[in-house]
């Protein structure tokens, strides 16, 4: 080797060995810089069995060969050997000359799930607004948002999100792990409703089948406990626990507390009765009805307006719009809106107002002034004259509403019709049309459940309701009947899940809110 | 002759008792016990409950499955209504196992002639024909298989032998699960019904005849379940004077429920003169319909087993002793001593051996041949240097390992003495369900507060598992990956999993398709 080949080697170490100095990490056409630094970056340019050739983000190509324990890691997870193709970046460690350990990338997305991937399936222990709370199976609570392209669905059917309860069983989907937002609901069907309430004498308790015997059952009906049978086996859901004076008792000791009185929920499984929650009677029993004036939460004692004084605990059973509810759910209101007025004005998209009513907190309170409200083409129409269905276009193109003053009107003795509005806020769902005002003073609002519904052949469909109450506005409160109540239905509107539906669609057992004028029902609502 | 009989009695005794593989029966929606068989049926256009007695007899032979289903004389419920039915009818499963997948493709026909006749006063419907298609992959995990499928069918009836005819289009899917602590399928069926029919009525002396058209169509949703579980329930001693106070009792419960959802044509009363019995009313309503959902459910009897009782001395009052001694009733602990030390650490090995006793994870999916160890066959070689094969545990070890449950410390060691940490505890549950793969793509955080703690190799599982509700973060949203797990810890784990298996998959797979839809 001459003097000047070995000068300009010297130079080129000098440069090489100053530079990498100076940039450590980039030891560019560096063929030993991976052993110096201990680790290699670049692509996998081909693999072997037990050696991988890896080609560096400058062109420098190494074959290298494993350490006896190998970290195989892709996306952050363990990978194994096989999963890493030519082609893929990666950052391996070097233990001497071989790597100990290596990572690579393959996510796009990271964090993906699929459309709804994430679910959780509960009890709605509160709404407020478009805010959630749910009560999971573990018993954890979480609270999540609606938005407004959530998808509600009830029995498989898209329903508007009024139509959601608390104390009702839910499905949320996500789209995103991370999402409080929830982007579509399913609701539990009619199967969530609680049928009736049973209390009966225990006379056997099999744990091993989750049935209990009971005899002197009675049903409580009408403000009443009426008789039922004499003796009835009903199974129970085991998952549900047994509470007497608050406390809980284990399915063990049932047969211990054989000759009690005990009171049950009663829900239907598939056609047949089974307990959905069971108190077994402590002291003694007697029946009020009346408004709830005051709660105290920490001593779980409630002041009804009639002074009384009852405690309550988590064994109580608390039945809210006929959904099983916890104590926390005790008072709410609800989101939906009655309005009652004559139809002023009739546009494309709206309706004006004038001389309205508007049902709040069950009693009619007038208002006079306007109200504007906002429809659109899902608005179901009722003429209640012509016994129709009418399209909104028809709405707004014919006399619902005309200038009384106006020539036009007064030459075809034209008026302003009136209507029964259900809306969503200010979004009409539902309305039914009649040339005449109904005297609003003459009616009262009114709940309870279908006992069974007939098309008689001269007042044609009416329904008989047990368990009813009237509104009363003097105590401002439910003021419970001591009987069945026959309300007939032609001319009412019907609305179920915010759509107009025919008496006939009505079944036994559904739990109707409704206004009536003596016995005949105006509008009646599904709950 | 009668040997035959006999012993076809015999067999078909021994079928129903036996709880093997719950499968809803038909698929017409139809609900049974041990004793008799009932389901409702929509050909005239209005719901009929029909009741009665059936035989279901099966057969399975290495990769194929027939069972034939016999309905004699059905009655309707509603003793007012003449009526009749009788079918007949053979379905064929062949299974193809692919081994290599760890999955299994089910496909499902009506194997030779289905008859199925049904008498409704004076019309008879009979069977002229039926298509049928079923197909199901199900994957096997180690734990339990889970499966999914669709199905197709069509039926055709002819009324009074060329009066008209009934068609049935059938399409449907199927969901199910099948594991140690219970089994459930649930099929969700849309049928359409189409009537085709017109009568023609004499008219009067001098009058001709006249013919009305009875058509209609109508749709039926049927939802169908058919389910199994295995739950463990405490029976004290009633005695005193006993050894012991009281044990656990497996209990096996089975319940087929369907809800039938139909819309179809109001029937009226006709006023022609045709002669209509109650059920026979034949005219549709030109526009009403009728919308209602009917449910049917039908219980079997319990089945018993008695436990082991355990005999602990230092277990009473432990927040986990109800767990430990469920355990130790199934035979998952293999503890001598009276004394159970609860608070001292789960090892690896225990806790593989645990899982696999506690799920009955049932050897590897190919049919294991009866091999006859020859002299030359090498001798069997643990893939660990610290398990020895001799060791009582080897074979779960081995198993856990081979399923992909468990994976050893390090390439040849298992470390089975070390204590289990909650998060190599967890990453075994899932595994054991085959649900790591349900986590979402990586590069993601879980929702525990001591997420960074989690190590990459168990996020995935940690994951799935809150997902699913299998475990919950403590007070603090902390899951403790790291923290090793005491013997008391890892017992009220696993009975939880015991728990998910039998309660939570039943009610996934049933009340929260059947309540929603």
């Amino acid at each position: 080797m001459s003097k000047q080949h070995l000068k300009v080697i010297l130079l080129a170490f000098i440069l090489l060995f100053g530079f990498s100095n100076i940039l450590p990490n980039y030891s560019y056409g560096d063929p030993t810089g991976p052993y110096r630094n201990g680790f290699i970056e670049g692509f996998i340019k081909s693999k072997g069995e037990d050696k991988i050739e890896i080609e560096e983000y400058d062109g420098t190509v190494h074959i290298l060969s494993f350490a006896e324990k190998v970290f195989f890691v892709i996306d952050t997870i363990p990978a194994s050997y096989d999963a890493f193709k030519p082609g893929m970046e990666i950052y391996a460690t070097l233990a001497g000359r071989k790597i100990d350990y290596m990572e690579s990338y393959s996510t796009v997305f990271p964090g993906y799930i699929p459309e709804g991937g994430k679910v959780r399936n509960g009890i709605i222990k509160k709404i407020d607004r478009n805010e959630i709370i749910l009560r999971l199976p573990t018993g954890k609570e979480e609270t999540y948002f609606t938005s407004p392209i959530t998808i509600t669905l009830k029995n498989g059917k898209n329903v508007s999100l009024n139509t959601l309860y608390e104390g009702d069983h839910v499905k949320l989907f996500f789209d995103d792990i991370d999402s409080t937002t929830i982007s579509r609901i399913e609701i539990e069907g009619k199967s969530i409703m609680v049928k009736d309430l049973y209390r009966g004498v225990l006379a056997a308790a099999d744990t091993l089948e989750n049935v209990i015997t009971l005899t002197q059952v009675e049903v409580f009906r009408n403000g009443k406990w009426q008789y039922y049978s004499s003796a009835k086996s009903i199974p129970y859901s085991a998952q549900i626990p047994i509470y007497t004076g608050g406390e809980k008792v284990s399915y063990n000791h049932l047969r211990y507390y054989r000759g009690k009185t005990v009171y049950m929920a009663i829900k239907d499984f598939f056609g047949r009765d089974q307990i959905e929650k069971m108190v077994i009677k402590n002291q003694y029993e007697s029946t009020y009805s009346d408004k709830i004036k005051e709660i105290n939460w920490y001593s779980e004692v409630l002041e009804l307006q009639n002074h009384k004084n009852l405690t309550f605990n988590d064994g109580t059973i608390i039945i809210k719009n006929g959904r099983l509810v916890d104590k926390y759910a005790i008072n709410h209101i609800g989101q939906d809106y009655l309005y009652e007025g004559r139809l002023d004005e009739i546009v494309k998209d709206r309706i004006i107002l004038k001389d309205f009513c508007l049902l709040n907190r069950n009693e009619w309170e007038s208002f006079d002034e306007e109200k504007e409200l906002y429809y659109d083409n899902d608005i179901n129409i009722y003429d209640l004259e012509n016994d129709i269905y009418i399209t909104p276009e028809e709405f707004y193109t014919k006399d619902y509403a005309v200038d009384e003053n106006s020539d036009y009107a007064k030459e075809h003795g034209l008026k302003d019709w009136y209507a029964y509005i259900y809306a969503d806020g200010d979004r009409v769902s539902s309305i039914i049309l009649k040339k005449k005002r109904d005297s609003l003073l003459s009616q009262r609002v009114t709940n309870g459940t279908i006992e069974y519904i007939e098309n008689h052949s001269l007042v044609e469909w009416r329904i008989s309701l047990r368990d009813a109450k009237d509104w009363s506005s003097r105590k401002d409160a439910w003021m419970a009947k001591n009987a069945a109540v026959m309300v007939m239905l032609k001319d009412a509107m019907i609305v179920k899940e915010g759509k107009i539906i025919s008496p006939e669609q009505l079944k036994a057992g559904d739990r109707l809110y409704m206004v009536r004028d003596g016995s005949h029902a105006k509008v009646v609502i599904v709950k | 002759m009668k040997r035959l009989i006999t012993t076809f009695v015999v067999f078909s005794i021994l079928v129903n008792f036996n709880i093997v593989w719950a499968t809803p029966t038909g698929f017409s929606g139809g609900v049974n016990n041990e004793y008799e068989y009932e389901e409702i049926v929509f050909i005239t256009g209005e719901p009929i409950k029909f009741v009665g007695k059936y035989t279901i007899t099966e057969r399975e032979r290495d990769d194929e499955k027939t069972i034939t289903y016999y309905f004699r004389s059905l009655k309707p419920e509603d003793s007012t209504i003449d009526a009749t039915l009788n079918k007949r009818i053979t379905f064929v499963t062949t299974y193809n196992r692919r081994n290599d997948k760890g999955q299994t493709i089910a496909d499902t026909v009506v194997n030779g002639r289905a008859t199925e006749t049904i008498q409704i006063g004076n019309d008879r419907y009979t069977l002229e024909d039926i298509q049928f298609s079923k197909s199901d992959v199900i994957d096997n995990r180690p734990a339990s298989d889970f499966y999914a499928g669709n199905i197709k069918m069509r039926k055709i009836y002819s009324i009074n032998n060329g009066q008209g005819k009934v068609t049935v289009d059938a399409t449907g899917s199927n969901v199910g699960y099948q594991n140690f602590w219970g089994n459930t399928e649930t099929q969700m069926l849309d049928y359409v019904i189409t009537y085709d029919r017109q009568v023609t009525v004499a008219g009067a002396e001098d009058e001709t005849s006249q013919t009305y058209d009875l058509s209609w169509q109508g749709t039926v949703k049927v939802q169908v379940s058919d389910s199994t579980t295995k739950e463990l329930k405490y029976s004290d001693n009633e005695a005193n004077f006993s050894s012991f106070k009281g044990g656990y009792i497996r209990v096996t419960n089975r319940e087929i429920v369907s809800k039938y959802h139909y819309n179809l044509p109001k029937m009226i009363e006709v006023e022609y003169g045709y002669n209509v019995a109650k059920i026979e009313n034949g005219a549709p309503h030109k526009s009403r319909r009728t919308e209602d959902s009917i449910a049917l459910s039908k219980k079997m009897v319990p089945k018993l087993e008695r436990l082991i009782v355990p005999k602990f001395r230092d277990t009473g009052g432990h927040w986990a002793q109800k767990y430990i001694e469920k355990l130790y009733s199934l035979d998952v602990f293999d503890e001598d001593s009276q004394f159970f030390t609860p608070d001292a650490p789960m090892t690896r090995q225990e806790f593989t051996r645990g899982i696999i006793k506690a799920c009955n994870i049932r050897p590897t999916l190919e049919e294991k041949k009866p091999t006859y160890r020859s002299r030359n066959q090498p001798k069997e070689e643990s893939p660990f240097k610290d398990v020895n094969v001799e060791d009582p545990d080897y074979e779960y070890i081995k198993d856990g390992v081979d399923k992909g449950i468990i994976k050893g410390a390090s390439k040849d060691l298992f470390k089975p003495g070390d204590p289990l940490t909650r998060a190599q505890a967890i990453t075994i549950l899932v595994r054991a369900l085959g649900f790591e793969n349900k986590a979402p793509n990586p590069g993601y955080y879980t929702s525990f507060s001591d997420d960074h703690k989690i190590p990459g190799w168990a996020k995935d599982s940690i994951y799935v598992a809150a997902e699913v509700g299998l475990i919950n973060g403590d007070e603090y949203n902390n899951v403790n990956p790291n923290k090793p797990m005491s013997r008391a810890e890892a017992s009220a784990m696993l009975v939880r999993f015991l728990e998910f298996l039998e309660k939570d998959l039943q009610r996934d797979y049933r009340e929260n398709i059947i309540y929603f839809n």
